[in-house]
């Protein structure tokens, strides 16, 4: 809809003119009038300076800053670089150890096709694609339900939080559900005052993200609110019930289908609660601050821009209410939600992302409020987009190390390792994935509890029955310990070297261990 | 609301909201964040295997000088030159935060020797670097020396069981003398009790060994393996000292026990003392063995002795090479080179002249002995080369 108004200010030309005055020699001068029509026209004043609706042109330029954004988010995600995670080696085939509770086989199938074809690289640039998608249509809701510059606030806020950047490097099936999410939010604002289809799509859309990934039904609550009020503030209540039906059925099949398929399955421990919510707080604190300073801007004042809505009347102040609420509860409950969610590994934090992706619009409303109408302090906004770029940097650099690089201890194992050879490491299956001459009957794991644990462990090595032994630093369980102090206590092996990696901002180290050589001498008799 | 207002609401929640999102979160510990980025900027290479080095079927012949790395190469190789056979162990000293040098150490390598770097802790008390303070010079030094991948014995804090270093033994003023021993009297000056007497040093046994650990354990943590841990204490282990144990970091830390050890000029001079070897040795390898196996190294020793220095050197290669024979309660191999100061310097006020050229007689006994096939076949060696047979 563009409702630009252009107002011309030249002089008509082509118009008719006024006849020109014949000059009347007949009268005398002091009875001439020497008041003349203006040689120009002026328009009718307008009773605003801008334009209440959406211009091509704005459209374009908001599309265009949107770019820019999310080239920034791939850039961002693009610089995250480390081995394989224990959580992308469940998706990847050949790798799978155990079964894959987190989603059903959905993505691992895709996983595999990609993979089959790009390798691993290949499935993190999915995820990075499905990322920045996701923003995307995150700016086109936030649009639609605001304007332009709460859509750029939102996905620019988005675009750059630290879960956003990580799943968009790893190669899990966050990313897919995430946008598989976000289509069924993007669906459901489409749909709010024209067809009827976009509302019935989103239902199958949100089913299928609990189809990857479980824990997306969490959010489809949020899903299914938004849907009731964004149609009942546009058509009637029939209509809007109308329009839930889909994503309501959608729900209760989604919750039937968690619970049928994640009953039974023994996932890991979860982190404990405390964790959970400094976690949270860490990574969305300032992120959600925004988002309530936005609430709370925009529930007392639903005007969002420097001009009147127009013929569009205000929503009222609960319905802005609800709004806000749908929005920014998940995000608002992530540490509950997060204790119920499945997590492989330790990465529980990037699953922070689904909560961020809602709240993001009521972000953009609060961010958009801070710089105030005309643009009244836009030192506030420099400042806002700098902490959140520089918070979701570190953060995302930090938890992107928080499992080790695995390629320089398996390049240099490549070189160590021969053919005949018996090893043991704490975990081989961890590098073995980045290793050319691994050959896993040569390889004994520390994690499986061989030789009857540590006593029978520290005996093997006494007699020295492994050529190399490999061992991460600090130590993560009593038997790695114990092989280690045995290691270093009677002179048998030596530590040929030690590959360090960083998990977060700390220092581990993968040492290796080879046997020591038995003392020679050529010295004369004594 | 007033524009004022909203902004004043604004700058609190956003302040607010930061100085709590930044509280306690790990990923913004700037100077954390530093200091791994050094190691995990660290590149993947084919590790030297340096197991062959630390018990070498040959003896290490060594030499030691004051001044630059390159002047003692130029030196070494003089004076291979003059006896006829290249030396394969330089030591040099330096201060503990100087860079690793590289480049010099390759050349060292390079010319066929191992470098022995005799790194002292001038600043600081060992206290210091036990409690970190020095830790990220020694990280840098560590990173350097296994990004460099040459082989590197490594000393690090020598003589501790002496007084006159900064870092050497030194506790509560001087006043612990004769501790242990009260019937036994201080019998000179060089008594640690009255050395230190009046110091303001506060070194114990312990501090050593746990300031070895510390060190070391930053070489483990960037995992620097080609490093050859040499544990140095100097024979003059006098009385009211702690027992030599209480300095030692354990056998898991050290790679070589590397003595220093002086044979020097007696009043008036002699000719001949064919027990030097076992005097000025023989108690403190009696005392080391008594608790570690770990092969040993003349670290640093020569001869002041005017008279004696032909005689000095026959018996330190009889000592070496002979070591059972000399001192029964080694092995045969327990002692696998030695480093000669082949130095002339200032010491105590008095011009002490170390070197084995001082004495004509003596250089030529040193070439005699490297001559003869007999123990010349079993000195020396060239180290790369031995690396690169693997």
């Amino acid at each position: 809809m563009t409702t630009e108004t252009s107002f011309d200010i030249r002089p008509d030309r082509g118009r008719p003119q006024p006849p020109r005055r014949q000059k009347q020699q007949e009268e005398p001068n002091k009875y001439r009038s020497n008041v003349r029509a203006a040689p120009y026209h002026i328009p009718t004043a307008p009773p605003i300076a801008w334009a209440p609706g959406n211009s091509a042109r704005r459209a374009w330029l908001s599309r265009f800053v949107l770019m820019g954004l999310l080239l920034l988010q791939g850039l961002l995600s693009f610089r995250l670089t480390n081995s394989a995670s224990p959580g992308e080696l469940q998706t990847l085939p050949d790798f799978r150890t155990g079964e894959f509770f987190t989603g059903s086989g959905l993505y691992p199938a895709v996983a595999d096709v990609m993979y089959g074809a790009l390798g691993l690289g290949g499935v993190r640039f999915l995820s990075m694609i499905f990322m920045v998608c996701a923003t995307g249509l995150l700016y086109s809701w936030s649009t639609r339900l605001f304007n332009e510059r709460v859509g750029l606030s939102a996905a620019g806020a988005f675009s750059v939080a630290a879960p956003t950047l990580v799943l968009g490097a790893l190669a899990t099936e966050d990313a897919l559900s995430l946008l598989l999410l976000a289509g069924a939010v993007w669906l459901v604002v489409l749909s709010r005052s024209g067809p009827l289809w976009p509302a019935i799509a989103a239902g199958p859309v949100a089913l299928l993200a609990v189809v990857v990934k479980y824990a997306a039904l969490f959010y489809l609550p949020s899903v299914l609110l938004l849907v009731v009020l964004v149609s009942l503030r546009h058509t009637s209540v029939a209509q809007a019930m109308v329009r839930a039906a889909s994503l309501g059925v959608a729900f209760l099949i989604s919750a039937v289908y968690y619970m049928v398929a994640t009953s039974g399955l023994t996932t890991p421990e979860t982190p404990e609660l405390t964790e959970l919510f400094r976690g949270w707080f860490n990574w969305l604190g300032l992120f959600l601050a925004f988002g309530i300073f936005g609430m709370v801007m925009y529930v007392r004042r639903a005007r969002m821009g420097e001009v009147p809505n127009g013929a569009s009347p205000d929503p009222s102040p609960v319905w802005r209410l609800l709004l806000c609420t749908a929005f920014l509860l998940p995000a608002l409950l992530s540490p509950l939600l997060l204790m119920a969610t499945p997590v492989s590994g330790t990465l529980w934090r990037p699953g922070l992302a689904f909560g961020a992706l809602l709240a993001a619009a009521i972000v953009g409303v609060g961010l958009v409020r801070m710089i105030g109408a005309h643009f009244r302090f836009p030192q506030i906004g420099i400042m806002a987009a700098v902490a959140l770029l520089a918070l979701g940097m570190a953060q995302s650099e930090y938890e992107y190390k928080l499992w080790p690089d695995y390629e320089n201890i398996a390049k240099v194992l490549d070189g160590e390792v021969a053919d005949k050879g018996s090893y043991l490491a704490s975990d081989p299956r961890t590098f073995s994935f980045h290793m050319e001459n691994y050959e896993s009957s040569q390889w004994t794991a520390i994690a499986d509890k061989p030789m009857n644990g540590a006593t029978g462990l520290e005996a093997a090595l006494r007699k020295g029955t492994y050529d190399l032994v490999v061992i991460e630093t600090p130590t993560r369980s009593d038997e790695e310990q114990a092989v280690l102090d045995q290691l270093a206590k009677e002179g048998r092996y030596r530590m040929l070297t030690g590959v360090p990696f960083q998990l977060g901002w700390d220092i581990h180290t993968h040492q290796i261990w080879i046997k020591n050589l038995a003392p020679v001498t050529s010295k004369p008799g004594q | 609301m007033t524009l004022s207002r909203g902004l004043r609401v604004a700058a609190f929640t956003l302040a607010g909201a930061l100085a709590l999102a930044a509280c306690g979160d790990p990923a913004l510990d700037r100077d954390a964040y530093h200091a791994a980025e050094k190691v995990g900027e660290l590149k993947a290479v084919d590790p030297v295997d340096i197991r062959k080095l630390i018990h070498p079927e040959n003896e290490y012949l060594g030499l030691a000088y004051d001044n630059t790395i390159d002047s003692g190469i130029e030196r070494m190789n003089e004076f291979g030159e003059k006896v006829g056979k290249p030396h394969n162990l330089l030591k040099y000293f330096e201060e503990v935060g100087s860079d690793f040098k590289e480049k010099e150490n390759k050349r060292v390598w390079e010319a066929g020797a191992l470098p022995f770097a005799d790194v002292e802790p001038m600043e600081g008390t060992l206290k210091d670097y036990i409690d970190g303070k020095y830790d990220d010079d020694i990280r840098s030094y560590a990173i350097e020396v296994k990004e460099s991948n040459i082989p590197l014995a490594y000393s690090w804090g020598h003589e501790m069981n002496g007084w006159w270093y900064p870092w050497g033994f030194c506790s509560r003023g001087g006043t612990h003398i004769n501790a242990g021993k009260p019937n036994e009297k201080p019998r000179d000056e060089e008594d640690i009790g009255i050395a230190c007497q009046g110091e303001s040093k506060e070194n114990t046994a312990e501090d050593f060994a746990a300031a070895w650990r510390h060190i070391h354990d930053i070489f483990t943590e960037v995992g620097a393996g080609n490093v050859i841990w040499v544990w140095s204490p100097n024979t003059a282990q006098s009385p009211g000292m702690p027992a030599m144990k209480d300095f030692y970091p354990g056998d898991e830390y050290v790679d070589w026990i590397g003595i220093s050890g002086y044979m020097n000029e007696p009043n008036p001079p002699t000719k001949k003392d064919s027990k030097i070897f076992q005097n000025v040795f023989g108690d403190l390898l009696r005392d080391l063995r008594s608790f570690t196996k770990k092969p040993v190294v003349i670290a640093e020793t020569g001869s002041t002795a005017t008279l004696r220095k032909a005689d000095d050197v026959v018996n330190l290669f009889a000592g070496i090479l002979f070591e059972k024979k000399t001192l029964p309660f080694l092995r045969k191999g327990d002692i696998v080179g030695f480093v000669w100061f082949d130095v002339k310097k200032e010491e105590f006020g008095e011009v002490v002249d170390f070197r084995v050229e001082s004495q004509p007689a003596a250089l030529k006994k040193y070439k005699q002995i490297l001559q003869t096939p007999k123990y010349g076949n079993h000195l020396g060696f060239d180290p790369k080369q031995l690396i690169d047979d693997n």
